[in-house]
């Protein structure tokens, strides 16, 4: 059979296992993208904004942090929530939450950065009109936020998009336990490490059906807000 | 003291002095064109009328307060419209959200008024260059100021958008309503204007009624400006 | 940080916490690659309610877990290193679980002629004469460890383009010693339950210095005053029952077995589990 017939017949089966492990996955990033949002999204459209005190080593910082790799990010965790560590005393280590953590902090500067390129352009048109209306900060913050939606949902969801397809940084915090905290990615690695190659590459070929049906999002919503875009 | 006044009035960026110790006032009626070659401080002037920036030295008051307190009783209408991106009718809902004081059937009176009514559900980016300045103008009205500033509204405008534009203008006015606007249109200048500014390099050279001022201009300036030399 | 937290105990509280007994084991690789969990852990949480979650890595990063309090339980296969964490107190009450053995395996052609030797040592010796491609795990693993006794035993000290050290797990060793025929020491277990042999075959086993036993140790209260030793001490009870140790040995791969369970009588020669060891040569 196929590799491409049995990452079908992975899906049209809908194995209960399987279902389990999608569906942690895409609850774990999912929750994480909303989380990392909450906070990178206006602090994102802050540096947009406004000149304030080490607001360029503010950007430098959160542009290099896109370079960290998750695994680097998984292991900073893992020491925050060891028992041994400073948050220990939770014990959230070896759970969803701790996976949900680790993915927060792995795609913030994706998200902050993103929405800041997202939130320039606007804030470049609109600063005049805002300061004779004398707009509060607020209010500013929300006009922008809103009138970049869509450039700010691209940015949301390739953060999303990177949630899911990372494994360093959950298989250290998650532990990849059965059942419990294995998702997509850490399950692939565990079958290509039992030499189960085809299965290994089926799962990838769902994880990259998903990863399409991101970018197929990204691509619609990011055309229809060209719309109220302004070319002059 | 009832209307504009400014008084010893400066404004430098860094070192560069750009509008030089201005002094006037103005009753708050009618038409006030500001006129004076490119880069003379038009703009800039307008907007320390409108009290959205403050001058480096001086005092500009409305009725004897502080322009700044009061920006937000005027207008202002920038030389390239500001679209905010959303639709027609949403760009003349925001300022009403702001100020919280106005009814949507002003949008609707707005949108005849500026003849946008067929396009009120438009994205407001799908506009021409006049029906955007338009849409700017019922925008800055639809708060009910009593002043409306008006940087070069119609430069790069045909002349059937301009009249759209004046027309509004001049509404305006039978109601009640003062406009300062500067343009570099001598004609519109002298269809609009009741009072003239006259303004070249950063100094207030003659501030007099439109018809005194085009028939006898008092300063070499003025005169060179007006024949097309400056 | 505190917040952050606050904001995820709500939302997914639920799920997060959704049983209070449950017990983590800290264990390597090579048990969990076997398949072994998976067909023994659902009979003892059906007995007894507890779920066992495993994490599944290195003995050493094992080790490491347990030591810092982020597992209750401990199944690892390195005496050694077992010895000195019940040494430090961070264990107690190791018990005998079960063995299996490591052989060396190999591309079928065997260059070095690895299964021509009397013994593993001696199978080493061949390969660092022919300096043939040699894939060592290289991640402080039990295996490793192992491996790394028997060079010293051997008296080489392997270095050379031949000898790679991957870093990485048992399955990734034999997936790379698979697609370069190389050697490589592997476990049986993960061996038996490996999808991708292509040309590598079993070359030397039997050897009793190649004997792997596995133990369980219950991470020390004292130390750890959170783990849930009570918990962890059924396991420990069950997984050395005459049920559960009759269910280890049952375990199969292709009509092979994989662990000799060993709880009663811990040395490999007494002969518990003859099946395990059937290439004395």
């Amino acid at each position: 059979m196929t590799i491409l017939g049995q990452a079908a017949e992975l899906v049209v089966s809908a194995d209960a296992e399987l279902v389990g492990i999608v569906g942690l996955s895409l609850r774990v990033s999912l929750t994480a993208t909303l989380i990392a949002s909450l906070f990178a999204i206006p602090l994102g459209a802050a540096l947009a904004i406004w000149q304030f005190p080490f607001r360029q080593v503010l950007i430098v910082i959160s542009t290099s942090l896109m370079a960290l790799p998750p695994v680097v990010v998984g292991l900073i965790i893992y020491l925050l929530l060891s028992r041994a560590g400073p948050l220990g005393h939770y014990g959230i280590l070896f759970t969803p939450t701790a996976m949900i953590i680790a993915q927060s902090v792995l795609i913030f500067p994706i998200v902050l950065a993103l929405t800041r390129e997202a939130i320039l352009p606007v804030n470049r048109d609109y600063k005049n009109l805002l300061d004779a209306w004398d707009v509060s900060p607020v209010q500013r913050l929300k006009t922008l936020i809103w009138d970049a939606r869509f450039a700010v949902v691209t940015g949301l969801l390739a953060g999303f998009g990177r949630a899911l397809a990372e494994v360093g940084a959950v298989i250290i915090v998650g532990g990849n336990i059965a059942g419990f905290t294995r998702v997509m990615t850490t399950t692939i690695a565990l079958e290509t490490s039992k030499g189960n190659l085809e299965l290994a590459l089926a799962l990838g070929i769902v994880l990259l059906s998903i990863a399409i049906l991101i970018n197929a999002l990204i691509h619609w919503i990011s055309s229809f807000g060209q719309k109220y875009q302004v070319s002059r | 003291m009832s209307g504009l006044k400014l008084t010893n009035v400066s404004y430098s960026v860094d070192e560069t002095l750009l509008l030089h110790d201005i002094n006037f006032s103005q009753e708050t009626t009618g038409i006030n064109a500001i006129l004076g070659p490119n880069g003379a401080g038009k703009s800039l002037l307008l907007s320390l009328i409108h009290g959205v920036i403050k001058p480096s030295m001086g005092l500009v008051t409305w009725d004897g307060i502080s322009a700044q307190k009061t920006k937000l009783t005027r207008g202002f209408v920038f030389q390239t419209p500001i679209v905010l991106r959303r639709s027609v009718r949403a760009n003349l809902a925001y300022p009403l959200k702001l100020s919280k004081n106005g009814t949507s059937t002003a949008i609707d009176t707005m949108l005849e008024l500026s003849h946008l009514a067929p396009l009120a559900d438009q994205p407001a980016a799908s506009l021409s260059g006049g029906e955007a300045q338009r849409m700017a103008i019922a925008r800055a009205l639809i708060t009910n100021p009593k002043v409306l500033l008006l940087d070069e509204p119609c430069s790069n405008l045909d002349p059937a958008s301009t009249k759209l534009i004046e027309a509004m203008i001049n509404n305006f006015v039978k109601q009640g309503g003062s406009v300062f606007i500067s343009t570099h249109d001598l004609a519109q200048a002298k269809r609009l204007a009741d009072v003239v500014l006259f303004i070249e390099q950063g100094n207030l050279l003659e501030h007099r009624p439109a018809k005194e001022f085009f028939d006898a201009p008092t300063t070499q300036e003025a005169r060179a400006y007006l024949k097309g030399e400056l | 940080m505190r917040l952050v937290l606050a904001l995820i105990l709500v939302v997914y509280g639920t799920f997060s916490n959704a049983s209070e007994r449950f017990i983590t084991i800290a264990s390597t690789t090579s048990t969990q690659n076997s398949g072994l969990y998976d067909y023994l852990l659902p009979i003892f949480t059906a007995t007894t309610g507890i779920e066992v979650r495993v994490v599944a890595v290195g003995t050493g990063q094992a080790l490491k877990i347990a030591q810092n309090g982020d597992a209750d339980a401990l199944l690892v296969h390195h005496r050694p290193s077992e010895d000195a964490f019940l040494a430090m107190g961070y264990g107690i009450e190791r018990r005998d679980v079960m063995y299996n053995d490591f052989i060396i395996v190999g591309p079928k052609a065997d260059p070095a002629g690895v299964s021509n030797q009397e013994n593993a040592i001696n199978g080493l010796e061949a390969i660092a004469q022919h300096a043939s491609l040699f894939i060592s795990r290289g991640d402080e693993s039990g295996t490793h460890k192992r491996e790394s006794e028997m060079w010293a035993l051997a008296g080489i000290s392997p270095n050379g383009d031949w000898y790679r050290e991957i870093g990485a797990g048992m399955g990734a060793a034999l997936n790379m010693a698979s697609s370069v025929d190389a050697y490589t020491i592997s476990d049986r277990g993960t061996w038996l339950s490996f999808n991708n042999k292509g040309t590598l075959e079993m070359l030397l086993a039997g050897d009793a210095a190649l004997f792997n036993p596995y133990g369980i140790i219950l991470v020390n209260p004292q130390k750890h005053p959170h783990v849930k030793i009570d918990l962890a001490r059924t396991f420990s009870d069950w997984i050395v029952s005459d049920e559960a140790q009759k269910i280890i040995g049952a375990f199969t791969i292709q009509n092979m077995q994989l662990f000799c369970p060993n709880a009663k009588s811990p040395k490999a020669s007494d002969g518990v589990c003859p099946t395990s060891v059937p290439m004395q040569k």
